[in-house]
């Protein structure tokens, strides 16, 4: 009787532990399915891009030599001005990097380490900000932008831009500063630091990290703009190329279209691996703005 | 207090005081943002408002008040209303994709495989590309003869003649949708992320030991726990389509006929290419009702968990 059960209970036992393996399988399978798919669906339009990017117009019937062709890659460069573009995206993404973090730095270590009864709405808003569509303000702001003499201009996107990137860069590097011990200020300000010194020399460079991540995020968020750029500048000379490279389509030339998208492929490129490479800095500093604390 | 506006009136040291004094470094480092900000976006927001109810054109800038005009000029709009919905239907439609397929999607990216960082750059894609670019890669993806999709779509025979996907109007809708759930839910799937990884571990192996399985640890403490980040996910997801004019204008120039039109390009299309500012004023107002119900959807969370800045 006794024996009856324990068999049972061993037997009952096994069929468990095939099932949870069998279950870690299934679990297995369906992460790499998934990963492949994800992987492939997001990266599905700049794959075909960089294909048709050295492919013969024509595709694959074409009268032309089979093998890849960098007759796109040469226009792009000596046709178009692509080079431009990227320049100009260069300046304005580098002086919005600059603005954003002579601003939202002090404006963070104001939110998370100086204590006053208006931290939290004042952070609050300022994160809100982020959710104004620039849709509501494009007209308007074009209007101060043309008053202040920057209309068709660069340096219209260089005042603009930091209303996008400012409330974001605060909320994440309060996340960064909040994870600086408090002790390591108070050691400081014994040593002799002020206040602001204590800032400047020992907090600042301990955010290092945090502050390169924010870098990487502005630029692609300053890079990608679309409303503002397309209202303020129009010049092609002067255009970033968020919006240089879709104004190329505007004669539905096919022979052009391939060499715009080859530029869209050149771009998207490296501004994914930068942000790649800060992708678990963000999560950890989103972990610590969920934190009770 | 007291002892420190004494030091300040002694000139002597009153750099060093200040340098110490909380309550002045609070409002030096604060109020330089909160100026650009409201210098920049709530200033503009109210000449938005004043805007709608002008006769401001490009071309005859100075202010004359028009009353409700520029209002009953969109209402009587048939294409106006026609973005209207096909706003909301686009923005619904995408947050609900994107939430769904970003939970999924941030599973899986927290799992540990091979070849994970090769995965997560491609993921990341579409969150970095700047959005018309990659408008003109959906394009060139969705409009080619020739291209994947292209053939897909004949195998299926979804498609025929040389149509494109772009050139009828239920089609260059669902292509719209695509485009912004394929944008947008790798950046949920991050918020996502950071919503798991704050659940500490012990209260899975607890659910575990006390025999709830995959699904019932999914549904039962996974979902339950990460509700607030997923709400804040689709929140931005919502803003980022309501507000987006790229992939409109770039994808399908709101064509054919107006069919895929959405509120942020038809704003552009009076106010800046037509010039009538007054209109263009009135249609992006409506955006912000819009903007209210996302704020609001975050203050609850951030009460909710407790939020500190």
């Amino acid at each position: 009787m006794n024996g009856l059960a324990a068999r049972t209970a061993a037997r009952e036992m096994g069929r468990q532990r095939r099932m949870a393996a069998a279950q870690q399988v299934v679990v297995r399978v369906t992460v790499y399915a998934v990963a492949v798919a994800a992987a492939l669906v997001c990266a599905a339009p700049f794959l075909w891009g960089l294909i048709s990017a050295f492919e013969h117009d024509g595709g694959g019937s074409a009268r032309t030599a089979p093998g890849p062709t960098t007759e796109h890659v040469r226009l792009l460069f000596h046709s178009t001005p692509f080079t431009t573009f990227v320049v100009n995206t260069l300046v304005v993404g580098g002086l919005v990097v600059v603005v954003t973090l002579a601003l939202a730095l002090p404006a963070a270590y104001a939110l998370t380490r100086l204590h006053r009864s208006w931290g939290t709405p004042a952070g609050i808003a300022i994160l809100l900000v982020y959710l104004v569509p620039p849709s509501l303000l494009f007209l308007s702001l074009s209007r101060v932008v043309a008053t202040l003499g920057l209309a068709d201009s660069v340096w219209s996107l260089v005042l603009v831009y930091p209303t996008v990137t400012v409330p974001v860069s605060v909320w994440l590097l309060a996340g960064f500063l909040r994870a600086v011990p408090v002790d390591i200020e108070e050691q400081a300000m014994v040593d002799g630091y002020s206040r602001l010194g204590a800032f400047v020399r020992v907090v600042t460079p301990l955010v290092l990290p945090g502050v390169a991540a924010v870098v990487v995020l502005t630029f692609t968020l300053a890079a990608g703009e679309f409303t503002y750029a397309l209202t303020f500048v129009w010049s092609g000379a002067r255009m970033p190329v968020s919006t240089g490279l879709p104004a190329g389509l505007g004669n539905g030339d096919p022979a052009l279209w391939r060499t715009v998208q080859t530029g869209a492929v050149f771009v998207a490129i490296p501004l994914a691996v930068a942000c790649g490479l800060f992708l678990d800095r963000f999560v950890a500093v989103l972990v610590m703005g969920s934190d009770h604390d | 207090m007291a002892v420190d506006e004494r030091a300040g009136e002694a000139g002597t040291g009153q750099k060093a005081r200040l340098a110490d004094r909380e309550g002045f470094l609070a409002w030096a480092f604060l109020l330089p943002s909160v100026v650009y900000l409201t210098a920049l976006v709530v200033a503009p927001f109210g000449l938005t408002v004043a805007f709608a109810f002008s006769h401001s054109t490009s071309q005859a800038p100075s202010y004359r008040f028009a009353g409700l005009r520029n209002f009953r000029v969109v209402f009587g709009d048939h294409v106006f209303w026609r973005s209207l919905i096909d706003t909301l239907a686009l923005t619904a439609a995408s947050t609900v994709l994107v939430v769904v397929f970003g939970t999924v999607l941030a599973n899986v990216l927290l799992a540990d495989f091979r070849f994970r960082r090769t995965v997560r750059t491609a993921v990341l894609l579409p969150w970095t590309t700047p959005v018309a670019l990659s408008a003109i890669s959906w394009r060139w993806l969705l409009g080619s003869a020739g291209s994947p999709v292209d053939r897909i779509l004949r195998e299926a025979s979804l498609l025929h003649g040389g149509e494109s996907p772009l050139a009828r109007a239920p089609s260059a809708m669902v292509s719209v949708v695509a485009v912004h759930v394929w944008r947008l839910t790798p950046l949920a799937a991050v918020i996502v992320m950071a919503g798991l990884a704050a659940i500490p571990r012990g209260v899975w192996d607890a659910a575990h030991l006390d025999g709830a399985g995959f699904w019932r640890r999914f549904f039962g403490v996974t979902l339950p726990l990460t509700l607030p980040v997923t709400a804040v996910a689709a929140v931005f997801t919502a803003a980022f389509t309501v507000g987006d004019m790229a992939v409109v204008r770039v994808l399908t120039g709101g064509g054919p006929g107006d069919s895929t039109q959405v509120l942020p390009a038809l704003a552009y299309l009076r106010g800046v290419d037509r010039g009538d500012v007054g209109s263009g004023a009135a249609i992006a107002l409506f955006l912000f009702p819009l903007f209210l119900a996302g704020v609001m959807v975050v203050l609850r969370v951030m009460r909710r968990m407790g939020h500190r800045p």
